[in-house]
């Protein structure tokens, strides 16, 4: 008996395409996906893309340099010294360094400046790490000249007097720690940058989050009026399929804007982040946000036939945006892959924006391009849905 | 005696000659799906102030039709207008009242949240919709619930406000689909009231129906869909005077179904089965020594129904006689 209702559920499982698609091939294909998100199997490591420049001619600065160019998990590109803070600032690069002084000698402050965005603090973490290991595994030669060099000015040879001129350099050590002299670069954060840029992102990126969830709800109501019958008088009304997907898109922007405007409320309260000094700004990025999330949530109701299946598919797409976006983990922890891949994504352009907006104060001259693509994300798919719509009810 | 349906009735004769003024006019409709025609050529008029019921089997083509109605999906051939316009047209659809069998209405709003919402859609005026609400609350007879939710009102007034619905953008044509579906014996009879007060108004009302006794309640026509055709159309009383002249209908129902033997003797009486072979149904002479025969043979038969019924011929009995006829 209890094969005959194992037979009657594969057999209603094989005949439901879309049933069949989310069992056996969204698994897998999300299962890549995040793998290579989250741990990186991508095929190749993620790399942080460096703006460089030297202001010193020493040899080894270009040495440095040059290896930094080849190391795999390293972009870099050479620019002039007055370029780099600005490239860290408009989001070109993730992080900056500047050889200053002869990172083959000792120098009485550090020969490496870093320069960060609080909001990548992690990029320049990574860059640290990536410099480190140059010294220590590809470069050695580098190091023992740098560290012959601070032996020499410390203690020199040991002789009566070089033993006095030790203990003198022993007494001098502490001062020379604390002027950073003994370190090997020296961190600057951009002077304009607040401290909760983490806060800033992830405002950015759960905002993103959510408008996608709350715009799939919500459009989900279009399978429930389909089942109803309302969907049947709407479009037999004067106002039709054109007031009907109209009406659908403009409640999920303001309801977007409402939803954007309590989680970032928060976000002034709880962790001072400037929304308040950027409202227009914010407010309007929230809009084409909505937008975009309306443009992803519409075609997909308008595909589904029930509203489990309405959900399914809105599921994966939310977590898919999300993932590839940046909503999860910034981009530029990525592989090269995923990175170019998240382009495509408005998860990774309402971050974009809202980055913007939250962080580096963007007008609206900066922020142009992501607020068209995100606008365009919503036309295009508020477009989509007219017509798959006026192909399913064959109006004339 | 056994009751040959007639079936050979010109059933042109009897539909009204359509004119432009028709909230509906159909003509020579046919409709398919790839290679299957679901409408073979459909001619049916509902004039103003008049309800037309339309029955017909499980896959006659009922729902295609209101489709085609609604302009939702072009004809292969034939015509259909609502008071002139073609249905393909926004103007014809504007003019269409569309109530559906389900209740399509927002369950979470009130009544008049729901006409506000349906008003607007339909083109009336911001400064026009509550006094265009109102009236229409007053003539369903939902004013008193206006401020109730509709998932919060019975199956009777949830199908008021559904007809109410339909009527916010004042058409001329209304078309009300299993209207009686979920709805007590009370409530069904303020619902054909309220049809029979909307025919009276002028509207032209097409109600797709499988409820016979509300059809024969409130509609002044009936059309019979059978195979994609209208099979037989017009006014009810005129139909059974003309099919069944003299005859009576007779209902025999049985606890448990007869046997064969049993069944033999009630089909040479011209009574056939209902699909449970539990209830037995045809015409009979209306004559006493017709209904003695019947009685003396299903006695002679061993049968002793459980109930034996014999009445006026009606829709039931139309329905019976032409949908048992074998297709062409």
């Amino acid at each position: 008996m209890m094969v005959a209702i194992v037979r009657a559920m594969a057999l209603t499982l094989m005949r439901d395409r879309g049933a069949l698609l989310m069992t056996f091939v969204l698994p897998p294909v999300l299962f890549v996906l995040f793998a290579a998100v989250f741990a990186g199997t991508g095929g190749e490591a993620s790399s942080i893309k460096v703006a460089a420049a030297r202001t010193t001619d020493a040899p080894a600065a270009q040495v440095l340099l040059d290896a930094l160019a080849r190391a795999p998990d390293v972009h870099l590109t050479p620019v002039a010294p007055e370029d780099v803070a600005r490239r860290v600032a408009d989001g070109r690069d993730d992080v900056g360094l500047i050889v200053r002084g002869d990172v083959a000698a000792a120098t009485d402050k550090p020969p490496l400046v870093v320069i960060t965005d609080a909001g990548r603090n992690v990029a320049a973490a990574l860059l640290a790490a990536r410099i480190q290991r140059l010294f220590t595994e590809d470069l050695p030669g580098l190091a023992m000249r740098r560290v012959a060099g601070q032996i020499e000015v410390l203690v020199g040879p040991f002789s009566a007097e070089q033993k006095a001129r030790l203990d003198d350099a022993v007494a001098r050590a502490p001062a020379l720690v604390a002027q950073g002299g003994a370190d090997l670069m020296e961190r600057q954060p951009l002077a304009s940058r607040r401290a909760e840029p983490g806060v800033s992102y992830y405002a950015g990126a759960i905002a993103m989050l959510f408008l996608l969830f709350a715009a799939v709800q919500g459009a989900a109501s279009l399978v429930d009026e389909r089942r109803s019958g309302v969907f049947d008088r709407i479009v037999m009304s004067r106002g039709g399929v054109l007031a009907l997907v109209g009406g659908k898109l403009l409640f999920l922007i303001l309801q977007g804007v409402a939803l954007a405007a309590v989680l970032f409320a928060v976000a002034q309260i709880v962790y001072g982040v400037h929304v308040i000094q950027h409202l227009g700004t914010v407010t309007l990025v929230a809009a084409a946000a909505s937008a975009a999330a309306a443009g992803v949530a519409l075609p997909l109701a308008a595909m589904a036939r029930t509203r489990h299946q309405a959900q399914t598919l809105s599921t994966f797409a939310v977590l898919l945006f999300s993932a590839v976006g940046g909503s999860m983990v910034p981009r530029f922890l990525m592989p090269d892959w995923l990175q170019k891949l998240g382009v495509v994504t408005p998860t990774a352009w309402g971050i974009e924006a809202f980055q913007g907006a939250l962080w580096r104060g963007d007008g609206l001259g900066d922020l142009a391009l992501s607020l068209a693509v995100l606008l365009g994300y919503g036309a295009v798919g508020a477009g989509l849905t007219l017509w798959m719509i006026r192909r399913q009810v064959r109006l004339a | 005696m056994s009751a040959a349906p007639r079936y050979d009735l010109p059933t042109e004769d009897l539909i009204p000659a359509p004119s432009l003024a028709s909230p509906l006019a159909i003509s020579g409709l046919h409709v398919g799906y790839g290679a299957r025609a679901v409408l073979a050529g459909v001619d049916l008029v509902v004039p103003e102030a008049t309800v037309t019921a339309l029955t017909g089997p499980n896959g006659a083509g009922k729902t295609t039709l209101v489709r085609a109605i609604c302009g939702r999906i072009a004809p292969r051939s034939g015509t259909v207008t609502v008071c002139g316009v073609p249905a393909a047209e926004g103007a014809a659809r504007a003019r269409i009242g569309l109530a559906p069998q389900d209740i399509a209405l927002y369950r979470s709003l009130t009544i008049s949240e729901n006409l506000e919402v349906f008003a607007s859609l339909a083109g009336v005026p911001g400064a026009g919709v509550p006094t265009r609400v109102a009236n229409v609350m007053v003539r369903t007879g939902v004013a008193d619930r206006r401020n109730e939710r509709i998932d919060h009102l019975s199956g009777g007034w949830q199908r008021r406000a559904n007809v109410a619905a339909a009527l916010v953008g004042d058409p001329r044509l209304l078309v009300l689909d299993e209207p009686t579906v979920g709805v007590d014996a009370p409530a069904r009879a303020e619902l054909a009231a309220l049809v029979r007060s909307l025919a009276a108004e002028g509207l032209g009302i097409l109600l797709v129906t499988h409820d016979f006794a509300f059809a024969e309640e409130v509609a002044d026509r009936v059309a019979i869909l059978k195979d994609g055709r209208v099979a037989l159309e017009g006014e009810l009383g005129a139909l059974v005077a003309a099919h069944f002249p003299d005859q009576r209908r007779v209902e025999a129902t049985f606890a448990t179904p007869p046997t064969l033997k049993g069944r033999q003797v009630l089909a040479a009486h011209g009574l056939h089965p209902s699909p449970d072979e539990t209830a037995f149904s045809g015409v009979v002479a209306d004559t006493p020594a017709a209904a003695g025969d019947l009685i003396a043979a299903l006695k002679a038969a061993g049968l002793v129904p459980r109930t034996l019924a014999l009445q006026a011929a009606g829709l039931d009995a139309l329905y019976a006689a032409v949908t048992r006829k074998p297709s062409p």
